[in-house]
């Protein structure tokens, strides 16, 4: 649902640059103090190892680099009693060997750092397959001042009998598409049990590029924790700004989940319908 | 009604019976401008031989009794030649006078127009009252004159954010005033995301503001009332008055159909910013713009009868290609006055608000999906006036109003869509009041009452309790009828006066105000998706004791006006968001909801010069609001968004020939307390902000200055013009709007805060006319 409205703020927000040439200024804060976080993005995807970043926060005028964390003890077991102590595969991150994702399996991530002990859970949802993946001539008016002619939808069948949240993430020419308006996570209040069409609505592609889907099924904390996600890289100008809420203890930054994922991908040619 | 309740009331009572009961005889009427046949609000009468006095309620009426005999009365309204009238009075008298306007001669012009030592001896604490001649000369953002806007440049009482008609008054929220036009409530009182009030000044007579001491006969608002009063119409002649400003155009007709019989005045406004908005050139079907249409009826069936019947309209618009949006008020009122007896006065008022979003869009995904919200009132209201004798006015009535709320409700025609309903409520508010004024003795003057308030919420609706994270826990359904819940209160208001000198007083109020509605805004700009609702077993009503006292002190010849006053203000079960809250389309908004607490402390200090070349205001005003919320930083208190430590404003204006006058304003206050970040992390391969706790923060501070230049026309006999060129942020100072983090491009792996600006120096011409 978040999608309906952050359109209209979408709508609002064009309305105020359209309206007032706002001017726009790169300034230096004088900021609070607060304490160090540490921050864990563990990832675990169906038939895929798992993936575990784990880092700390820098003062806010701190350029990132030395915040990646190499000495934490991360161990990762399921719900069908396997347990795995993750190995360091580069820096800050690391990745399991023998257990992959499975449908349906629980899993519960921990990581020490300093001797704390951050935990956190997540269960896989079934893989939501994508029905079909098309592109249409369609491009920008032009005072959006943005490339390309043509968007790329898919066709997908939501399961009517449970609660369903999504991800989607866009890859042109194998590169995904990392900026705030490329960022979608949706429910499926308004189409449950239906077909649904989706795609990235602020991206136009070029002739001759590939572009891949990727509709990821997530489970409700991690809906919940994309969805503030998306509110702070959205500039945080519109709400009231905030950390957005983890699923892990001890007061860590981030977050685990456990996703099913349906990849689909065309290539877009000459010759469109 | 309990002991101590009758108690009060037969004090109250006896308070009233205490005045001399000797054989008297009343004089009463209407005070009216002489050119327009205009009720004049707020004019006095003063007997001379007694040294008694009354003014003109919002209707122009007064009342007035003394022993039969001989006498001469002064009439008297600022702005208007004062006129001496000798009577003889030995039975009830219908009086009404006519006052005509000062020829303004350069020496004494008024640009500040209230009566200069109206503030000393009135027992109206924390009252603000503005004129539309002292808005016209202003300068203002566009050129847009604004009421809302010129009210902010007054101590207590600050802007919700840049160029924006939001007001927050003495430490409330926004959502805190009662905005009445006409007597009726407007919910949202913004045009364009709050940069212009749904006032048209040419439409405007008068405007009252209570920043405390809120008398008994308003309820339902916790901080604030602005009772603004439309024109009546010219009931003498056919007239006109017009403008045409950069982005607006606005016309006037008023005049008399049956002589002084029937009269009415039509005032329109419409935008023309879609003609500028780049898009237009783009998309043939772009719509950018609001509209304001007023218009009122008035037939005078006798002395003693009076029915008048108004409306207001507006709406913005906006949308282009297969989408788009449209939200604004209509409103419809029905008054009757009528005078029972020369003591007696009564209006009874049938009032239809109705303030509705509706968002449209028809694309691939969503096949034809609507987005509908809003509140619909029915309101009936009461209210007599009774003077039983020149020290005492009796104010009493009662008010009831029939609330639909409607949270908000997505329609889809499509086939492969849900729709999404929060189930609307309904609810009954009503409110009885009993106050008196009166002159306790030469020095001594007290306003004091009681206002018994009750709000029931109704089904059909479904009641959900919910745990810490947001679960149900519990369900309850109310058919059509049931009764979810009712509060109710009863609610003191007390205001005394104490005349220390004939030009200097002292002044203390309290009172209590409840409010039974919440507007739910989750975002730092106004927006039209925010949606009232009402109180539920779950959300509990927002209660307010404020207590304020001040000194006033005026010099002899009027021209300096001075005062001072501190006000108290707590406030219990302050509704505030958790965060990352989502209201829109959710039903189950009540769970992203907290309960609270706040305070707010302040100073305030005014000097006016009121006569003169040059007149104009300083204004200051040193505030602390703070709230406490369990589930919001770990319980403990924080700055509330608008809590501004410092806020001056100087305003002047210098008249420099009999045609010209130039005036400046001046603001400066500190930054509002905003979340700020601490620290930087990643995430999703995004660097991202670590923030503080809530508010913990401040933006930059905020100064701007304006200016503005007037030029009448050459005097015509019937048609007169005048130009207004003003610029808004004169040095083009950069204020914060808002900022916003992002990674930096020159070094990656860190975060750049950037600062929106709105409005540098924005030039603006308006001609503006009457015929």
């Amino acid at each position: 649902m978040k999608r309906v409205y952050n359109f209209q703020n979408y709508i609002i927000g064009l309305l105020f640059i359209c309206l007032f040439s706002a001017c726009e200024k790169v300034i230096q804060l004088d900021v609070p103090d607060g304490e160090a976080k540490i921050v864990i993005e563990g990832i675990i995807v169906n038939e895929s190892a798992a993936q575990v970043k784990v880092s700390r926060s820098l003062p806010y005028d701190e350029v990132l680099g030395d915040h990646l964390i190499d000495d934490a003890v991360v161990v990762l077991s399921t719900s069908y009693g396997a347990t795995e102590q993750l190995k360091l595969k580069s820096p800050g991150v690391y990745q399991s060997r023998s257990i992959l994702g499975l449908v349906g399996a629980s899993y519960t991530l921990s990581v020490t750092v300093d001797e704390e002990e951050f935990v956190a859970e997540s269960t896989m949802p079934r893989v939501t397959p994508i029905d079909t993946i098309y592109a249409t001539y369609d491009p920008f008016p032009e005072v959006f001042d943005r490339p390309g002619d043509y968007k790329v939808d898919i066709d997908f069948s939501d399961d009517g009998e449970i609660e369903n949240y999504y991800r989607l993430k866009g890859y042109v020419n194998r590169e995904l598409l990392n900026d705030a308006d490329a960022f979608l996570v949706f429910d499926d209040q308004l189409f449950n049990g239906f077909t649904f069409t989706i795609g990235m609505v602020a991206n136009r592609f070029n002739l001759t590029d590939t572009v891949n889907y990727q509709l990821l099924s997530i489970d409700k904390d991690t809906y919940s924790y994309y969805t503030q996600l998306g509110d702070i890289i959205g500039g945080g100008s519109s709400s009231i700004p905030y950390n957005p809420q983890g699923n892990f203890s001890n007061d860590a930054v981030g977050y685990f989940s456990a996703q099913s994922s349906a990849i689909s991908s065309i290539i877009l040619e000459a010759e469109e319908d | 009604m309990n002991s101590i309740l009758k108690l009060k009331l037969l004090l109250f009572i006896s308070l009233i019976s205490c005045a001399s009961i000797a054989q008297q005889v009343t004089f009463s009427g209407t005070i009216r401008d002489a050119n327009t046949g205009e009720e004049l609000i707020g004019a006095t009468v003063f007997v001379q031989e007694t040294s008694e006095g009354a003014s003109s309620n919002t209707y122009g009426f007064y009342s007035l009794s003394v022993k039969p005999g001989e006498y001469t009365i002064k009439a008297d309204y600022l702005g208007y030649a004062a006129q001496q009238i000798k009577v003889s009075l030995l039975k009830d008298k219908l009086l009404n006078i006519e006052l005509k306007p000062e020829t303004t001669s350069i020496d004494e012009i008024n640009i500040v127009g209230t009566k200069s030592d109206r503030d000393v001896s009135s027992t109206d604490v924390g009252m603000e009252r503005m004129q539309m001649a002292e808005v016209n000369k202003l300068p203002v953002l566009f050129g847009e004159r604004d009421v809302f806007k010129s009210m902010q440049l007054l101590p207590g009482i600050s802007s919700a954010g840049e160029g924006g008609s939001g007001i927050n008054v003495r430490g409330g929220a926004t959502d805190q005033n009662l905005i009445l036009l006409d007597e009726a409530p407007v919910y949202s009182a913004s045009h364009l995301l709050g940069f212009f009030s749904v006032f048209n000044s040419d439409a405007l007579k008068d405007m009252t503001v209570y920043k405390g001491g809120i008398p008994a006969q308003y309820g339902g608002r916790a901080s604030s009332v602005f009772d603004i009063q439309m024109k009546n119409g010219n009931t003498k002649e056919i007239k006109g008055s017009g403008g045409i400003g950069l982005i607006s155009s606005r016309l006037t007709l008023e005049g008399p159909i049956a002589e002084d019989k029937v009269s009415f005045i039509v005032s329109g406004r419409r935008t023309y910013a879609d003609i500028f908005a780049p898009l237009a050139t783009d998309a043939e079907d772009t719509k950018l713009y609001f509209y304001d249409l007023n218009a009122k009826l008035r037939f005078k069936f006798s002395d003693k009868d009076q029915l008048f019947l108004s409306g207001y309209f507006g709406s913005d618009k906006f949308g282009f290609e297969d989408m788009g949006m449209d939200w604004g008020n209509a409103t419809g009122t029905a008054r009757w006055n009528h005078i029972y007896n020369p003591k007696l006065f009564s209006n009874t008022s049938f009032i239809y608000s109705n303030y509705a979003y509706n968002f449209k869009v028809n694309s691939e995904s969503f096949n034809d999906l609507r987005m509908t919200s809003g509140i619909v009132d029915y309101n009936l209201k009461q209210d007599f006036t009774w003077y039983p004798n020149p020290n005492n006015t009796l104010k009493f009535g009662f008010n009831a109003i029939h609330h639909s709320f409607a949270p908000g409700e997505l329609i889809s025609d499509g086939e492969s869509t849900n729709n999404i309903k929060v189930d609307s409520r309904k609810g009954i508010e009503t409110g009885f009041y009993i106050s008196n004024k009166q002159n306790i003795n030469a020095r001594l003057n007290a306003s004091y009452g009681l206002r018994f308030s009750s709000f029931s919420t109704i089904g059909e609706f479904t009641d959900r309790d919910y745990d810490d994270e947001g679960n149900i826990i519990d369900e309850r359904v109310y058919e059509k009828g049931d009764v979810a819940s009712t509060y109710w209160n009863v609610e003191p208001r007390l205001a005394l006066t104490y005349l220390l000198t004939s030009n200097t007083s002292l002044k203390a109020s309290y009172n209590y105000n409840t409010q039974y509605m919440h507007l739910l805004a989750n975002s730092t700009t106004e927006q039209p998706t925010d949606y009232w609702v009402p109180v539920t077993p779950n959300v509990k009503p927002l209660k307010v004791h404020q207590y304020s006292g001040g000194l006033f002190h005026n010099t002899e010849n009027g021209v300096w006006e001075m005062s001072t006053e501190v006000y108290y203000k707590s406030l219990n079960d302050l509704v505030d968001f958790k965060n990352g809250a989502e209201v829109i389309l959710n039903e189950n908004y009540e769970a992203e909801l907290v309960n609270g607490k706040g305070y707010s402390k302040g100073v305030e200090f005014l000097v006016r010069k009121n006569k003169g070349l040059f007149t104009g205001w300083f204004s200051y005003t040193l505030s602390q609001t703070m709230n406490q919320f369990d589930e919001i930083n770990n319980g403990e208190w924080f700055s509330a968004r608008h809590d501004k430590t410092h806020d001056f404003s100087i305003v002047g204006a210098y008249q420099l020939s009999k045609r010209t006058s130039l005036s400046a304003t001046f603001v400066y206050n500190t930054g509002i307390a905003v979340t700020l970040p601490y620290g930087v992390y990643e995430v999703d391969g995004k660097v991202l902000p670590l923030y503080s706790d809530r508010n913990g923060g401040r933006m930059p501070d905020y100064h701007r200055m304006d200016v503005s230049l007037n030029v009448d026309g050459k005097k015509r006999k019937r048609f007169q013009s005048s130009w207004n060129f003003s610029i808004y942020n004169l040095y083009g100072r950069e204020n914060a709007y808002s900022i916003s983090y992002r990674e930096s491009e020159s070094k990656p792996g860190s975060l750049e805060a950037v600062q929106y600006a709105l409005f540098k120096f924005v030039p603006s011409v308006t001609y503006n006319f009457t015929f």
